[in-house]
């Protein structure tokens, strides 16, 4: 196959991705002492720590996608539900909540005090595989919630009209539309929800509870940090990224999935509802709003109860700092993931195996842990640049390349949409490549709302590159709560969470479809 | 005592005096001193910002600080800077990590005169100066807990539920762990499994579990003697207080040193000194709630039971030796 | 002259076999049953889709191997003709940027879509979808024209309207058009019209489907 030119400038599109891992490679490798042990992998805590890792990551999948089917169903079958549009607001928030805001929720829930708290013999505690499925389900369970009610909304009236008029029960109802429309995105969902499990960091850290629930990602960390040991590190991290990666990429063959993208308008499906049934998904809608509300209620009680109030002046800089490295990195992954799924484009049709590996170097970022990519890059440049100076150079650049894959992964299907309807209208109509730009840039523009808001809010919530090239006196409002928290400012460490919150529910709302549309 | 300091400072000043008398030009060619430190020192509430004013005041001389997030993150950003390395001084190493430092050369002799130092410390080392510390040991909710445990045998006794701190990735966690297998030595394992029986979770961080704590999760928290003070004076909450143990605490000794690749030896070891003197020895236990390491620093009374009756000693060297072990025995001891 | 010379096509289970020869400026009514290969002809002749032996010659220039973009060829398919997001004159000015805007505008007002011109075309009937669709591909610059059945969603008043004004730029512009159509009166008038209309039947020319063995060479 001979390369035209067009196919290797959109290959050079994914430069910067796989720069940046070889960067982080060269980084790690040349600052590693100890030599590559293969010891480790024997180890019988290695062994542990791997199939727990799987094992919490498949049980919070299923677990999510379970949960979010009755919810789905109840959103799309009952013809009053009370805020529909807010609570899909909601599931937005949830799934994007910082971690830390989540972990403060349920700890002040369950905690001896908390509304939760079942007595003195504690049948039950928040530490362990319980508290990672609970925090794994809070956080993704909304996403899946999303993704089948837009799956389920996209089912024509006239299926369940004529549903109806053949007399089909719940059961092939369920089998022959519901099921039918939800099962090609369970694919990209779940391996989306897995991954994203597999690599959690700061849920498992601080709910897993001791040594007995540790994951790879904390493993990694421990080897990266703690003991500097930079070759366990990129072992570990090999492991890591073969797993999540595999998992992605055999996901992606069936990726037609959006993501994070819902309908603008509500279709209730004209199905026959019993009373029984439409009590059922009442009450199911009305489960899930509890749920998703308590912690949010729990961490806003904690923030307003308490007796100090937080200087408002740091935190109003170290907001302006967050609001500028996220809103920078958004930017610039925005482009940058686009233009990413050049080469994928032109080779998807002809040479799917091409394509497959375009994907790969399109979100390889995601199941790489951030740590890696920081460390690698520190210990690249530290001996090579002032890295104090350029720290929000460092902050921007890392923290967009991070982002990246959500922009592939929001742009993919839409484009890959695009391009089965249009590639031979393009043909036909030649536009200067100028036009063709200008013509994508008026179909994707009216979606980039919600990703935008969707990557800045996940930026907002970094804490390992801030750690690392961070500057002390200008910190991000995730760091400055954590430094508050890391100092016995625990009231106010809950009131600057909650305006961290505030910013993301801002963010959010600004994003979802007009809520006056509702209705 | 202030004038037996100023005899010490005496000889290095002279350098910059003259270079701020003679040659009239002190902004243009004060010396930089870079210190390299963790985050939560130079916070706004930290000791750094006072220490600074009070230094550069005397010394005449700018300070720099080079900030990370925490004592582990410094010691691994000078090891990647290797000779490039930008650091005058270290700051915020402890006993327990410091020979990992002084193993990979990272540090060089202080010249620091130690006599001002309280003899509790015991403190002789020729790298590394301590310009703060604390003990161990377990805080309680005077409030709910009338006879606190005074052993780790009445702890366990007491099935009282516990939080503490990953030895792997928190200061605290690693003192417990170093607590414990000073007292039992091969016995530890045992410890740690009766211990785990009535853990309520093993936190990441010192903070993640002390919030846990605050909000009730548990009977008591690893932590400081030093704590306690914190919520008199800060919250005006006298609720708190540290369980006494019989058998001894051990303690966290913050540590200053001169890197290796230093070519202001002079100013640096002039910052060491400085640190162990009483102006800045005064800053510290409001700012680090942390004890001052010298002798006559006005404490408020909140610190009275800051001082454990019995000190243990701790051998560093040991401690280097043995963590790795001490790690794998805990983590096998508790993941069972 | 385009010269269609033993083109073979296999898309499982079906191979196509294509044939045949149009002078210049020629008209062709490409006519067969449904399902039988009119659209993969068109696809084929456009360039979207591969040919696995044979030739197709323009002016005596190979260009069955070109990308779509690089064939002297414009097509107006059976859907997706338009940029949905785009209004019907941003489409034009995209499909047509070598013309004025007046003339693109003449067109439109010649079909009767003039109204149009600021919606988009989701906003649109089927019929002025196809009418605007039909316009872009007359008025681009390429001296092929493959027309896959143009006049279907077009009532019968508007249908003669449209297929005249199609004749009328075809000979202007000295164009020449393959169409496939499925209506036996719009052949009729097309054939009363212009006298060189040549007809080409498209048919399978096997069916492997259920055969299940092996192909022998």
């Amino acid at each position: 196959m001979a390369l035209s030119r067009r196919a290797v400038i959109s290959w050079l599109t994914l430069l910067p991705a796989v720069a940046a891992s070889v960067i982080a490679m060269a980084g790690l490798f040349g600052a590693r002492r100890e030599p590559f042990s293969s010891a480790f992998f024997t180890d019988p805590f290695f062994v542990h720590t791997l199939s727990f890792s799987l094992f919490q990551a498949a049980a919070s999948c299923l677990l999510s996608l379970a949960l979010a089917v009755p919810i789905a169903r109840a959103l799309t079958f009952h013809p009053r539900l009370l805020a529909r549009r807010w609570f899909l607001t909601l599931t937005a928030l949830a799934f994007v909540m910082p971690s830390f805001v989540l972990i403060t929720g349920l700890m002040i829930l369950f905690g001896a005090d908390g509304w939760l708290n079942f007595g003195q013999d504690r049948p039950w505690s928040l530490f362990g595989l319980q508290g990672i499925l609970l925090a794994h389900v809070y956080l993704n369970m909304p996403l899946a919630v999303r993704v089948m009610y837009q799956a389920l909304q996209s089912i024509p009236a006239d299926s369940w009209r004529l549903a109806r008029q053949q007399r089909l029960s719940g059961w092939q109802r369920w089998v022959k539309l519901e099921w039918a429309a939800i099962k090609p995105h369970m694919g990209l969902l779940a391996a989306f929800i897995f991954v994203l499990c597999f690599n959690s960091f700061a849920v498992v850290l601080t709910l897993g509870g001791g040594p007995k629930s540790t994951t790879l990602e904390v493993a990694i960390y421990q080897a990266l940090k703690y003991d500097f040991n930079l070759s366990e590190a990129i072992l570990l991290s090999l492991v890591q990224a073969l797993i999540a990666g595999s998992v992605l990429l055999a996901a992606g063959y069936s990726g037609k999935t959006s993501l994070f993208r819902i309908a603008q308008r509500h279709r209730t499906a004209d199905i026959s509802l019993s009373p029984t049934a439409a009590r059922n998904h009442a009450a199911v809608y009305g489960l899930a709003w509890v749920f998703l509300l308590l912690p949010i209620i729990a961490v806003i009680g904690k923030a307003l109860g308490s007796a100090t109030v937080v200087a408002i002046a740091p935190i109003a800089a170290a907001t302006a700092q967050s609001v500028l490295i996220a809103g920078t990195a958004a930017c610039i992954a925005l482009p940058l993931g686009w233009a990413m799924l050049w080469p994928l484009r032109l080779s998807r049709q002809r040479h799917p195996r091409t394509a497959l590996w375009a994907e790969w170097f399109a979100v390889h970022h995601m199941v790489i842990p951030t740590m890696v990519i920081g460390v690698g890059w520190f210990a690249f440049f530290i001996q090579k640049v002032d890295i104090n100076r350029y720290a929000l150079v460092f902050l921007i650049t890392l923290n967009a390349l991070i982002l990246v894959p959500f922009v592939v992964l929001h742009l993919k299907p839409l484009l890959v949409l695009w391009d089965q309807k249009h590639q031979r209208l393009l043909g036909n109509w030649r536009p200067s490549p100028w036009n063709r730009f200008f013509i994508e840039w008026r179909f994707i523009k009216p979606t980039l709302k919600p990703l935008l808001a969707l990557l800045l809010v996940l930026a907002l919530g970094d804490v390992p590159l801030f750690a690392l090239f961070g500057q002390s006196d200008q910190p991000t409002l995730t760091w400055y709560i954590y430094r508050l928290a890391g100092t016995y400012r625990l009231d106010s460490a809950a009131q600057a969470a909650l305006i961290l919150l505030a910013l993301s529910s801002l963010l959010i709302f600004w994003m979802e479809p007009r809520h006056a549309r509702s209705q | 005592m202030f004038s037996f300091r100023h005899l010490a400072f005496a000889p290095f000043l002279k350098p910059s005096l003259l270079a701020a008398c003679v040659l009239l030009a002190p902004a243009a060619f004060a010396q930089t001193l870079t210190v390299y430190t963790y985050d939560s020192f130079v916070s706004e509430w930290g000791p750094g910002p006072q220490l600074e004013t009070l230094f550069e005041a005397q010394c005449h001389c700018d300070l720099d600080f080079v900030v990370s997030a925490d004592g582990i993150a410094m010691l691994n950003r000078i090891r990647l800077e290797g000779k490039t390395t930008k650091a005058d001084v270290i700051l915020g190493l402890d006993n327990l990590v410091l020979e990992q430092a002084r193993r990979e050369h990272l540090v060089q002799p202080h010249g620091v005169d130690l006599s001002p130092l309280s003899a509790a410390l015991n403190w002789t080392d020729a790298d590394f100066v301590p310009f703060d510390y604390g003990y161990f040991a377990w805080i309680y909710d005077t409030t709910k807990i009338t006879t606190p445990a005074t052993s780790f045998e009445t702890l366990i006794a007491s099935k009282a539920r516990i939080i503490y701190q990953d030895p792997r990735t928190s200061t605290p966690g690693f003192g417990l762990l170093v607590w414990l297998n000073k007292l039992y030595g091969d016995r530890t394992p045992a410890i740690w499994q009766q211990l785990a029986r009535q853990t309520e979770t093993v936190s990441q961080g010192w903070w993640e579990g002390y919030s846990l704590f605050l909000n009730g999760g548990a009977d008591y928290v690893l932590s400081y003697t030093t704590s306690p003070a914190y919520h008199v004076l800060a919250e005006s909450d006298n609720r708190y207080a540290a369980a006494p143990f019989d058998a001894g605490h051990i303690a966290q000794v913050e540590v200053g040193a001169i890197s290796a690749n230093s070519q202001n030896v002079v100013l640096a070891s002039d910052f060491l000194t400085f640190l162990l003197s009483p102006e800045a020895q005064t800053v510290i236990p409001t700012t680090n709630w942390m004890l001052p390491v010298i002798d006559g620093v006005a404490l408020d009374a909140a610190f009275d039971g800051a001082v454990p009756t019995v000190a243990l000693p701790v051998d560093t060297l040991w401690v280097q030796e043995q963590k790795n072990s001490w790690t794998r025995a805990w983590r096998s001891a508790v993941a069972q | 002259m385009l010269e269609v010379n033993d083109v073979r096509i296999a898309r499982a289970p079906l191979d196509f076999h294509f044939e045949f020869s149009l002078p210049n400026q020629g008209v062709l009514l490409i006519r067969g049953p449904s399902g039988e290969g009119k659209s993969t002809l068109l696809d084929a002749l456009g360039g979207y889709i591969p040919i696995d032996s044979g030739t197709v010659t323009w002016q005596s220039q190979a260009i069955g191997q070109l990308p779509p973009e690089k064939r002297p060829i414009t097509s107006l398919f059976q859907s997706h003709n338009l940029f949905d997001h785009l209004t019907v004159g941003a489409n034009l000015a995209t499909a047509l940027p070598h013309i004025s805007e007046v003339d693109r505008k003449n067109a439109l007002t010649a079909l009767g879509v003039d109204a149009h011109y600021h919606k988009y075309p989701t906003a649109l009937s089927g019929g002025q979808r196809q009418r605007v669709g039909l316009i872009a591909a007359l008025l681009r610059p390429e001296p092929l024209v493959l027309l896959d059945e143009p006049f279907r969603e077009l009532d019968p008043d508007t249908r003669l309207r449209v297929i005249l004004w199609t004749l009328e730029q075809i000979q202007s512009l000295g164009k020449t058009l393959l169409l496939v159509s499925h209506n036996p009166d719009d052949d009729l008038f097309i054939k009363r019209q212009v006298t060189d209309v040549r007809e080409y039947v498209v048919r399978l020319k096997e069916d492997h489907s259920g055969n299940g063995l092996p192909q022998s060479g």
